[in-house]
């Protein structure tokens, strides 16, 4: 399980979970792995795992460790998004600019999300496949204004190209880490995502001896 | 091998990063700007060696784009300007470095300055400008999480005094493995709550140990290692306790999943929209997969879900050649992967698997993200297959599929008319194959019927168009042959390319209505497939209990096998379909073919797939039929062995050990007729078989020669009339114990409709026993069977009513106690003893009070149960329902005659055990009905001992009272006693022993519940008529009827007493009658008056006590005159009453 906002790592190691939600065909998947792995559906890519990835970073010396969860888009598993996105401290919500329907998708994904969450999850909209402006049917504005309407970042994204995508991640990396800090700072780290979510969180049971000796 | 841990460290602490920071800070800028990479040896080398700019430069990367890119690597250029390719984790020294090396990267990380820009940091497992020197890199286990059992046992134990705390360690496990077979039953949070717990002792006991105990407080590592490790040791250890105690408590939620992934064995690939590119991967995976349950430690099952993802990630050989990064995978991908995985994997505990690995992970190690993930997804699949939402999406009777091979068995059919549907002619044969088993699908009878009768109608239609039906001119024989020759209908027997028939499809469907119809039309019930699966096994696998009931009762072989030798039993028990188990199994009550423990092409019986998949009451069900729990499959497992869920487990065991559900070897269960069919033990009974029909006469000569063979080889303790007698009994006392009458009907041999039951001598030893291999199921209720069980009586002939449980109970014990009231009334009806006393002495009204049960208490008084029986505690039903405060019992047993003052083992009598226990209102009804208050218990308590309550002791002491008074006054009562018969009621409620001795010591409370109760019963059970009528009247209709009867008095009853009687004494009495009518007609409501002329003194002090007594009393005329009386109003039958009485009066006069 991951671990909320790294409240436990000694204040420099920060790991979060993040999880990328979006329809089938939008390009999560790519945008991720582009981030992680530097690729981009080149011919070179034989079979990738590219369901969970992991990335380090070191943002100002605070070492951050982002668990990237991709999750199904398949409509007839929209059910099992809790399951994915519970206990995650950031979600990418990915729309493909050409389809008008993937940005109604991210609509929703957002009132679930808040519902589910509440404010306790940073959330970036990514318009993806910038690449096809050409063909673009969700305008800017109109994405702009929706993001800032629901508090969250957004951000013009090309996984082919590579554009926007280390902005993304690390704007996202950011607002998690002020948010844990936050949490921190009130003395009950994460303490309001609970119970939401049945199922127990694992690192809340680890026994005494070790947060005696770790430090 | 997975490398079982990512390798981490603060790079900021990296003495060569840090000696780069501060020394060489114009070189970091230069890779900033270009993003490039630095690389820096890990921690462990970094400490031991001197960082020279040359070093520095040659550890600095930058992208270089110049040259030929040679595809999967990324190439790079030093700041040295040597050349470095980097492939995914690895760096490959190039040209300008001495000699070309390989490098592991252990972890990138991406630095974010303040500035904008960025670069990457590679933490590599050596340097990349010349070697290290080994002895002086300390490698040791300490940063690696250990992979293996063996390196958990060295990591832990290898260190001095690494064995005795190991033996501590194990003493404490012991201690604590033997705690969790309690646990059973709790909830799974204080399980998780009782291993953490273990956990954290066992972490505790660890690091008492010094070297330990250092080493974890330095090395952060060490720590998180020795967490896994202790972990590892100590799931290893108490893991065969502590997961049986986790299937227990999900082992619903497993049967459920199980009997949803059985009934999924269709599901292809494609319909879950898996992508081709896959397919290759799936089998090593599924492989890996159905291991999981080998590994003990929640850890264990992870990396083996870890290796199933990897074993589907590996690149795939046929795909050399990929498509635009189709063989990236996705959570799109991999999510319905691994729903197919886990219903085809041959797991059945997945929800157990589940909850140990999200639960009973305490240790964290930095694969924990990562296994977090895909617990997360096996849960999402879980989830999913739950919705039960796959099962749309598998089509496996695609339409499409269907258009080569067909067979036909034709008929004589004929002809080219077109088929119903419009355009037929012009459709091919297949696609009315197609279009007639989509109408069978669809259960589209009308259409079915349409498509079947074409034959006959076409047929018709030629011999119409035909000279003369015989002719054979050469029209005519090109008509026939036309006919003989078109293939454009369907018939019953038409086969598609599975070699399904339309019965197989509405088996498949479900459709019930079909059935009947198709078989009608010569459809063959027995018809197999390619695979030998014949309707009855699809729609036993699919779970259609209605119809695979017609199917049976069309005659469809149960012990048929398909082409894996699996009887329709064995698919229902796969599949969970509980329904279709009993009915296979009751059926086979009659038919004795069923064989319960046959065995598929793998050695499996029934028993082993239903208690592998934990189908509880499945298993249930067939050990109670003579299941063998100890028959061994091809693989030498016994059900017990394969069962999962505890509970199931401990029934195998009993069954298997021949303790509980019957004693019987295998060796006798196994042959075709088994050893539970009813016919057998009448058979065995004796003669009163002889009127059964000829298949049971059949079916005794086979039982003979099983029971010769039997006498010869058996090493059963019961002879098997006994044990049929025996499992019998319990179905029936299995039957009453649920409450379901219908079933326990059956089993005395009535019909269901209770209505004849007691009006025809239909009891179970005089009942018609017929044949009725014609029955569906005992209790099926389709159109066959109802018309069966109208025309026929079932009866199993022997049971008796009477017959006990070897505790003592019988039938109307069992139903009383389960408070069936329905049952209890049967049974009553059937003439069950009402008084049999249990092994305790207790009658079935002991049990009533006991249960509280005021209705049963009733039926059992009113059917003569007797009320003083005493129990092995001498305890009468009386004191039971005075002890439980149950009043309504003790009214009841009061009416019924029971004596009020019999005690119990300690003397007490019923008043005592009320006011013991604090009941004052049974005590009050016991005193009022004239229980003894001045009896002594054995400690020498009188009743008034036993109470504190102020009242309850005034009561007493009135009620001692009245008893002095009561024996007094006994001598002078017996003229009185003569004159009160006539005043007794007629239902005799009340004994005319307490109306007289009520009335003789104008005892006030007495009369006034005697008159509450005559007065309570006669407004309910008889006045309820006269009130009724009376408000539907007129007013005036009353008092023109009183008009009537005066003026009618003086005439016409005269003559009719006259007549009536011829006794000189009535003469008189008719004298003195006629007198009287003059007072009555005169007087209205002076009871005084009214009474007077009779003369007799006697009488006087009865109407003293009170206007209710009176009224009460003349309340209760005869029912005859009560009939011709009907409409009359209170006052009006205070008179009438009185003169209906007169004629009576004189004869206690005289």
């Amino acid at each position: 399980m991951a671990s909320a906002g790294g409240a436990a790592g000694g204040g420099r190691n920060l790991n979060f979970k993040v999880v990328l939600l979006g329809e089938g065909c939008v390009g999560k998947t790519s945008l991720v792995l582009r981030y992680v792995e530097n690729k981009f559906n080149d011919k070179h890519i034989t079979t990738l795992q590219a369901s969970f990835l992991n990335k380090k970073l070191n943002i100002g010396g605070k070492r951050v460790n982002l668990a990237i969860w991709d999750t199904a888009g398949q409509e007839r598993f929209h059910a099992l998004g809790p399951i994915y996105y519970r206990d995650s401290n950031g979600a990418i919500l990915v729309y493909d600019i050409t389809d008008e329907d993937s940005f109604q998708k991210v609509k929703n994904w957002v009132k679930e999300l808040r519902r589910m969450l509440g404010q306790d999850v940073c959330l970036c909209i990514a318009g993806n496949k910038t690449d096809l402006e050409k063909n673009r049917n969700v305008t800017v504005a109109e994405a702009e204004a929706y993001a800032a309407s629901v508090g969250a970042k957004h951000f013009h994204t090309s996984a082919k190209m590579g554009k926007g995508i280390e902005d993304l991640f690390l704007d996202l990396s950011k607002s998690m880490i002020e948010k844990s800090e936050e949490g921190v700072a009130k003395g009950r780290p994460g303490s309001t995502r609970k119970s939401q979510v049945l199922v127990v969180d694992d690192s809340t049971e680890e026994p005494p001896p070790k947060s005696g000796c770790c430090g | 091998m997975f490398m079982s841990s990512k390798y981490d460290e603060d790079v900021s602490e990296n003495p060569f990063f840090m000696k780069l920071m501060s020394s060489y800070a114009e070189l970091i800028e230069k890779v900033t700007v270009a993003e490039g990479i630095v690389c820096v040896p890990k921690i462990s080398i970094a400490s031991h060696i001197a960082v020279t700019r040359e070093d520095a430069e040659d550890h600095i990367l930058l992208p270089f784009t110049e040259g030929s890119e040679d595809g999967a690597n990324e190439v790079f250029k030093t700041l040295s300007g040597k050349l470095v390719h980097v492939n995914k984790d690895k760096l490959t020294t190039k040209s300008g470095f001495q000699i070309s090396a390989e490098i592991s990267v252990l972890f990138a990380e991406t630095f974010h300055g303040d500035v904008n820009g960025s670069y990457r940091v590679f933490c590599i497992d050596g340097l990349i400008n010349r070697e290290v020197e080994k002895d002086k890199v300390q490698s040791s286990l300490k940063n690696v999480s250990p992979t293996s059992y063996v390196q958990v046992l060295d990591m832990l134990w290898s260190h001095s005094g690494g064995q005795k705390m190991r033996e501590s360690l194990d003493k404490i496990l012991n201690t604590f493995a033997a705690t969790y077979d309690r646990l059973e039953g709790e909830s799974l949070r204080s399980i998780v709550d009782a291993a953490n717990a273990h956990f954290a002792k066992a972490m505790q006991l660890l690091l008492k140990d010094s070297v330990v105990g250092k080493s974890a407080r330095y090395n952060h590592h060490y720590m998180e290692n020795l967490k896994v490790a202790v972990e590892t040791y100590m799931m290893n250890a108490v893991h065969k306790h502590l997961f049986p105690v986790i299937i227990a408590t999900v082992a619903s939620q497993d049967a459920e999943l199980n009997k949803i992934t059985r009934n999924l064995r269709d599901l292809q690939l494609s319909d879950l929209g898996i992508r081709k590119i896959f397919n290759e991967n799936i089998l090593p995976a599924k492989k890996e997969l159905s291991q999981l349950n080998r590994y003990s430690t929640p850890v264990g099952r992870l990396f083996c879900i870890k290796r199933v993802v990897a074993a589907l990630t590996k690149a795939p050989r046929l795909f050399s050649v990929t498509r635009d990064g189709t063989a990236m995978m996705t959570s799109d991908d991999l999510l319905p992967i691994l729903i197919f995985l886990i219903i085809k994997s041959e797991v059945p505990n997945w929800m157990a698997n589940l909850v140990y690995m999200q639960h009973f992970h305490f240790a964290k190690s930095s694969d924990d993200d990562e296994f977090g993930f895909y617990l997360a997804s096996i849960e999402a699949a879980l989830e999913h297959i739950k919705t039960g939402n796959i099962k749309e999406d598998i089509k496996p009777l695609k339409r499409d599929r269907w258009n080569t091979v067909i067979l036909t068995e034709s008929m004589e059919t004929p002809n080219t008319p077109p088929s119903p549907a419009s355009s037929a002619s012009t459709q091919s044969y297949n696609s009315i194959i197609d279009e007639f088993f989509k109408y069978v699908q669809e259960g589209d009878e009308r259409a079915v019927i349409q498509m079947l009768e074409q034959p006959q109608k076409s047929s018709e239609e030629i011999t119409m168009k035909m000279c003369h039906p015989l002719c054979s001119c050469d029209r005519c024989d090109k008509l026939v042959s036309e006919l003989r020759t078109n293939s454009k209908l369907v018939t019953a027997y038409t086969r598609d390319n599975k070699g399904y028939t339309a019965l197989h499809i509405a088996a498949y469907y479900g459709q019930g209505l079909l059935i009947d119809l198709l078989v009608k039309n010569h459809a063959v019930v027995d018809a197999t497939d390619y695979l030998g699966l014949t309707p009855l096994h699809l729609a036993c696998q699919r779970g259609y209990q209605n119809v695979m009931l017609l199917l049976v009762h069309f005659g469809a072989d149960t012990t048929v096998t398909d082409n894996e030798g699996n009887t329709p039993l064995h698919l229902s028990c796969a599949n969970g379909h509980e329904d279709c188990v009993k009915a296979l199994v009751f059926y086979d009550a009659y038919t004795k073919k069923l064989n319960i423990n046959a065995t598929n092409e793998l050695g499996n019986t029934p028993l082993h797939l239903a208690a592998k998949w934990g189908y509880d009451n499945i298993v249930k069900t067939l050990l109670e039929n003579g299941a063998g729990a100890n028959i061994r499959n091809k693989k030498q497992q016994t059900p017990v062995s394969l069962a999962q869920n505890v509970v199931v487990q401990r029934w195998l065991q009993v069954a298997a050990e021949g303790l509980d559900f019957h004693p019987i070897s295998p060796h006798f269960v196994s042959p075709k007729s088994g050893a539970r069919s009813r016919s057998s033990s009448i058979a065995s009974a004796g003669p009163s078989s002889n009127s059964h029909s000829d298949s049971h006469s059949k079916e005794v000569e086979a039982f003979n020669q099983e029971a010769a063979c039997f006498s010869t080889v058996s090493v059963s303790l019961e002879d098997p009339s006994e044990a049929e007698r025996r499992r019998k009994k319990e179905r029936l006392f299995k039957a009453i114990i649920e409450g379901d009458i219908q079933l326990v009907k059956f089993y005395f041999g009535l019909q269901s409709d209770s209505g004849d039951i007691d009006d025809d001598d239909d009891l179970p030893g005089s009942a018609v026993v017929t044949s009725s291999s014609g029955m569906c199921h005992p209790l099926c209720q389709c159109d066959k069977c109802a018309a069966v069980q109208k025309a026929t009586r079932k009866s199993s002939g022997k049971m008796s009513v009477d017959v006990k449980t070897n505790t003592g109970y019988s039938p109307i014990h069992m139903a009383v106690l389960h408070n069936h009231s329905d049952i209890v009334e049967l049974l009553i009806l059937l003439k069950a003893n009402v008084s049999l006393q249990n092994h305790k002495g207790m009658t079935p009204l002991h049990l009533a009070c006991c249960v509280r049960s005021s209705l049963i208490t009733d039926m059992l008084v009113k059917a003569g149960a007797k009320t003083d029986v005493k129990d092995m505690n001498s305890d009468t039903a009386l004191i039971i329902a005075a002890s439980n405060g149950f009043l309504n019992g003790v009214q009841i047993l009061i009416k019924g005659g029971a004596d009020l003052n019999m005690t119990n083992i300690k003397g007490n009598t019923a008043l005592h055990e009320a006011l013991r226990r604090k009941h004052s209102q049974t005590a009050n009804c016991l005193l009022a009905a004239g229980a003894n208050p001045r009896m002594k218990n054995f400690q020498g308590k009188l009743p008034l001992d036993e109470t504190n309550d102020p009242v309850m002791r005034g009561l007493i002491v009135a009620a001692s009272f009245r008893l002095e008074e009561e024996t007094k006054a006994q001598q002078n009562t017996n003229a009185n006693k003569q004159i009160l018969t006539d005043f007794k009621p007629e239902n005799g409620h009340i004994s005319i022993k307490e109306l007289f001795a009520a009335f003789e010591e104008k005892d006030l409370h007495t009369l006034q519940s005697l008159a509450a109760s005559i007065r309570t019963f006669d407004r309910k059970s008889k006045l309820r008529k006269t009130v009724t009528h009376d408000h539907s009247l007129p007013r005036l209709d009353g008092l023109v009827r009183k008009h009537s009867i005066l003026s009618f008095n003086k005439n016409t009853l005269r003559k009719v007493r006259s007549v009536d009687k011829a006794d000189p004494l009535h003469v008189y009495s008719l004298f003195k009658s006629n007198s009287m009518d003059h007072v009555v007609g005169n007087s209205n409501n002076n009871n005084d008056e009214l009474l007077t002329p009779m003369g007799d003194n006697s009488l006087l002090p009865i109407f003293d006590y009170s206007e209710d007594m009176s009224r009460s009393y003349v309340n209760l005329p005869s029912s005859d005159s009560l009939e011709n009386e009907s409409s009359m109003t209170d006052d009006q039958i205070q008179k009438k009453s009185v003169e209906t009485e007169m004629p009576d009066s004189p004869s206690c006069c005289s």
